[in-house]
């Protein structure tokens, strides 16, 4: 049995009936045992078990009140209710108890006295004093007379003359009985009336015989064989000789004195006797009303202590089940072990908590649906190419996906307003207010397009808008600058190839032309007509040169181009092509990040690229004084991998900020002589490569290019365009 | 002799709870002790001869001189010795009852034998006593053949269960009625 099972044991009915049982039976057997009606041989056994009986009660209460100190202590539920029980319980049980304790003692003690009288037992005392008074004188008496006999027994020698003396003393003194004995007790003579009795009977005890041998007569009245008093007298006798003798007489009382004599005796040790018992009888009923009342108290106390714990079990579980369901645990049931209204109570609590974990469950079951659209809803947005945003009716953002802060270039906080994301972005004033002016407006859905200028360049986005039900929008956008850029970039690779082919073809017979007129008329003409002819054809000639030049350029730009990838030492290519461009007027430092060395490229298309960078930045440094171009390479990693960035920067002008949007395009430039088509071939080879590029002007000054490439292992995740024009269909 | 003293009720509850703690506290008062004796094999007869010391104690005595008749049991036990256990086997016993009680009337202590006719006489409760206390030529049955080493134990005490209903529970329960000697062992031979 473990220690729980025996608390649960200790603390139930059982031991406290058993030893209420076991007590009353052996409270009964001792009553029996005290009346001596029955085992009185095991009187001090049964008041020992009552002992013990008393004593486990003990324990048992102890124990439960050990129990339920702890229970106070550590604050536990019901225990302070079961205090309060006990408290009620315990002085109902025991003030009655007191009170029938302190009067049966009171009714037995005087009750027990009202059984004996000082008169009687006054009486009494004097009664046998009277019969002893009466008793002393006949016993003077009958001694004078044994003592006047004496003289002649002294004479006396033979055995003969003694006994025929001796019945001659006993007929005329009266004696019954008259005895000589020797100094060793030895009989020597001896008469009596009754003609067949032999001998004595009775002989002087050793405490008579001491006394005589003392010189003291012994005369006293002793109880007689049959009843009634016999007087006997032991008187010594001096005889001639050093012998001393005993003569003995032994005479009955007289009937009547005998009676009487026997009636005082009889109601004297009888009264004496009673009053005696007085207190053995006191003591028998209190002992025995004493253990009653003790066991009764003690079951009295243990039942008080078992009711109130079973009476406030439920209450404390009933409040041990509430603090449960308010700490969120609707599993609890409590045992209903009544029928009665703490029954029913429980049993609401328990049905009242079922239904609180059904309702729990359904809601939860919601709450998880909810949940999961919601992850949905997530991950559908989070996968969008679009930016969605979605606004409360006074234009506070509710919640967006990433790809809005990725094309806003801003964290989309929830919360924050329309006139707070411009205050803090400027560039994107033009976006708020193209979606106030949609929410403002009556339409249920509005689209706008929306050019944001920032440092990244010029960028378009289509928005469209809907009104949400419950108040509300909803924006979703799109960054279409690439998508514009593309257009247009086909568009000039058309007007390339036309170029090329409607232009190219007329020159060579214009150049031809010019040639054979100036072979065939030059020789001819002499002075102004010559000079002025030959600075014609030959300006005829130059110009179709350049214009072929330029149709060149053109073709170059608008052929695909079959690319030659290799592993290019991106550091190795960088060092080689800025030192082609050293000079003393301008200054090439590099920063070169280790872990952006290795790059698979077109090694020759990735050389232009640097080349026309560098002759770029030259021309525009000019004459700038410390004119220094800086080329950074640097390993960058994004949410679709690794990227190798190449920037070319310098401490020039920078780039004209109403240009810097398109500054990639053919034609675009800002230089006089230029062809405009430098940036934008290296666009294209960038883009070859499944990289992008953008142009900025950094805060400190001068321009920046940065270009983008995908590093080895994620060159798919980028966007490759080998042929723009392909791109576009 | 004087049954004049006021009762106080309470003092049955003070010896009820006296009595209660003298119950636990001791069982073993001594008044009776055992002072000479020798046993002789006669035939297939065992005589003893005893003397013992017989001391009532105070409540006994009163009791005695109130008219209560006491009556003193000398226990005799054959036992046969076990030498794997403590306890003996018990052969054979046999009780020797006597009774002493007061004489109001007479003054005198009074002694009746169960064999004796009429009641001897005396005329103070230590010669009675020692009267009693005095065993002569107590002649009692040797065990059957084949016992040839056996022992015979002595004891007196006060039966208590002779005493009067309401004098008991008092008895049982206080010391002083617990008068009884130690038990005298003769180790004897066939």
């Amino acid at each position: 049995m473990g220690a729980r099972a025996l608390i649960r044991f200790l603390v139930g009915p059982v031991p406290g009936v058993a030893v209420t049982l076991s007590l009353l039976v052996a409270v009964f057997l001792l009553s029996s045992a005290a009346r001596q009606e029955a085992f009185g041989e095991h009187y001090t056994l049964l008041l020992i078990v009552n002992l013990i009986g008393i004593a486990a009660l003990l324990l048992l209460i102890a124990f439960n009140v050990a129990r339920l100190v702890g229970h106070l202590r550590r604050r536990e539920l019901g225990s302070r209710l079961t205090l309060r029980m006990l408290g009620f319980f315990v002085p109902i049980a025991l003030i009655p108890l007191a009170l029938v304790y302190y009067f049966s003692v009171q009714f037995i003690s005087r009750g027990i006295d009202s059984w004996f009288d000082v008169r009687i037992e006054q009486a009494l005392n004097d009664a046998l004093l009277l019969g002893r008074t009466s008793l002393e004188a006949i016993k003077e008496d009958q001694l004078q007379r044994v003592r006047d006999a004496l003289p002649t027994l002294s004479e006396l020698g033979s055995d003969r003359d003694l006994v025929r003396e001796l019945d001659l003393l006993r007929e005329r003194a009266g004696f019954s009985e008259i005895t000589l004995f020797a100094r060793n007790g030895r009989v020597l003579a001896y008469s009596s009336e009754s003609s067949g009795a032999l001998m004595p009977t009775r002989r002087p005890t050793k405490g008579i015989v001491d006394q005589v041998r003392s010189g003291t007569d012994y005369a006293n009245f002793e109880p007689a064989v049959g009843g009634g008093l016999d007087l006997r007298v032991v008187v010594p006798v001096f005889a001639p000789g050093p012998s001393l003798r005993m003569l003995q007489v032994v005479h009955p009382l007289p009937l009547r004195h005998a009676r009487l004599g026997e009636s005082v005796q009889a109601a004297f040790a009888e009264y004496e006797r009673f009053s005696y018992l007085r207190a053995p009888l006191k003591f028998s009923f209190v002992l025995t009303l004493t253990l009653v009342t003790l066991m009764t108290l003690l079951i009295s106390v243990w039942a008080a202590l078992y009711f109130a714990q079973r009476l406030t079990a439920p209450i404390g579980d009933l409040a041990q089940g509430t603090r449960a369901v308010a700490a969120g645990d609707y599993e609890t049931r409590l045992p209903v072990a009544s029928s009665d209204e703490l029954g029913v109570l429980v049993q609401s609590f328990n049905d009242m908590t079922d239904k609180v974990r059904l309702s729990q469950s359904q809601a939860r079951d919601s709450q998880r649906s909810a949940e999961e659209q919601h992850l949905y809803l997530d991950t559908v947005l989070a996968h969008l190419s679009s930016g969605v945003v979605a606004l409360d009716p006074s234009g506070g953002v509710r919640t967006s996906n990433a790809v809005a802060s990725q094309i806003l270039a801003v964290d989309l906080q929830p919360g924050a307003g329309l006139g707070e994301l411009a205050g803090t972005e400027p560039r994107l004033q033009l976006f708020a207010d193209a979606i106030r002016s949609g929410i403002a407006g009556d339409q249920p859905e509005w689209e706008s397009e929306v050019a944001l200028f920032g440092s990244r360049g010029r960028q378009i986005l289509l928005c469209r808008g809907s009104r949400l039900p419950g108040g509300g929008h909803v924006v979703v956008f799109d960054d279409i600058t690439a998508l514009i850029q593309a257009q247009r970039d086909a568009a000039w690779a058309e007007v390339a190839r036309r170029l090329a082919h409607e232009i190219k073809n007329p020159l060579t017979p214009i150049q031809l032309s010019a040639e054979r007129i100036r072979h065939k008329y030059l020789g001819r003409l002499e002075g102004s007509d010559k000079e002025h002819l030959d600075r014609a054809t030959r300006t005829i000639a130059d110009q179709v040169e350049s214009l072929k030049s330029m149709v060149n350029a053109f073709s170059s730009y608008a052929q695909p181009q079959r690319m030659q990838m290799e592993n290019v030492d991106v550091h190795q290519l960088i060092e080689d092509v800025a030192e082609l461009y050293r000079s003393v007027n301008l200054k090439i430092s590099l920063q070169l990040d280790p872990a952006a060395r290795d790059l698979r490229a077109d090694r020759g298309r990735l050389r232009q690229v640097l080349n026309n960078l560098l002759t770029n930045a030259r021309q525009a440094l000019g004459t700038t004084a410390d004119a220094e171009v800086r080329i950074i390479t640097r390993r960058s990693s994004g949410d679709v991998g690794s990227f190798l960035e190449l920037v070319v920067e310098d401490n020039g002008p920078g780039f004209p900020r109403d240009k810097i949007g398109n500054i990639f395009e053919p034609y675009v430039t800002t230089k006089e002589k230029g062809s405009g088509l430098g940036l934008a071939i290296v666009k294209k080879i960038v883009e070859e490569h499944g990289g992008t590029q953008w142009a900025e002007n950094p805060p400190a000054g001068g321009a920046r290019l940065t270009m983008r490439f995908p590093l080895a292992g994620n060159v798919g995740a980028v966007a490759r365009i080998d042929d723009p024009r392909e791109n576009i269909a | 002799m004087n049954c004049k003293a006021k009762h106080n009720p309470w003092s049955s509850v003070a010896a009820v709870l006296a009595g209660t703690l003298l119950l636990v506290a001791t069982c073993a008062a001594e008044g009776f002790t055992f002072r000479e004796g020798q046993v002789r094999q006669e035939a297939d007869r065992l005589v003893v001869n005893a003397r013992l010391d017989l001391q009532l104690s105070d409540a006994s005595a009163e009791a005695l001189d109130r008219g209560i008749p006491l009556e003193i049991l000398f226990e005799f036990r054959l036992l046969k010795p076990r030498w794997w256990i403590v306890w003996d086997k018990l052969l054979k016993e046999w009780t020797l009852r006597a009774r002493l009680e007061f004489h109001a009337l007479s003054n005198l202590y009074l002694v009746t034998l169960p064999n004796d006719s009429e009641a001897r006489a005396f005329p103070s409760r230590a010669d009675a006593l020692d009267y009693l206390g005095t065993l002569s030529h107590i002649s009692l049955p040797a065990p059957a053949a084949g016992e040839d080493r056996f022992d015979l134990a002595l004891r007196a005490r006060i039966d208590v269960d002779a005493l009067p209903a309401a004098l008991r529970p008092m008895a049982y329960t206080l010391s002083g009625w617990r008068l009884k000697s130690k038990w005298k062992k003769w180790a004897l031979e066939r």
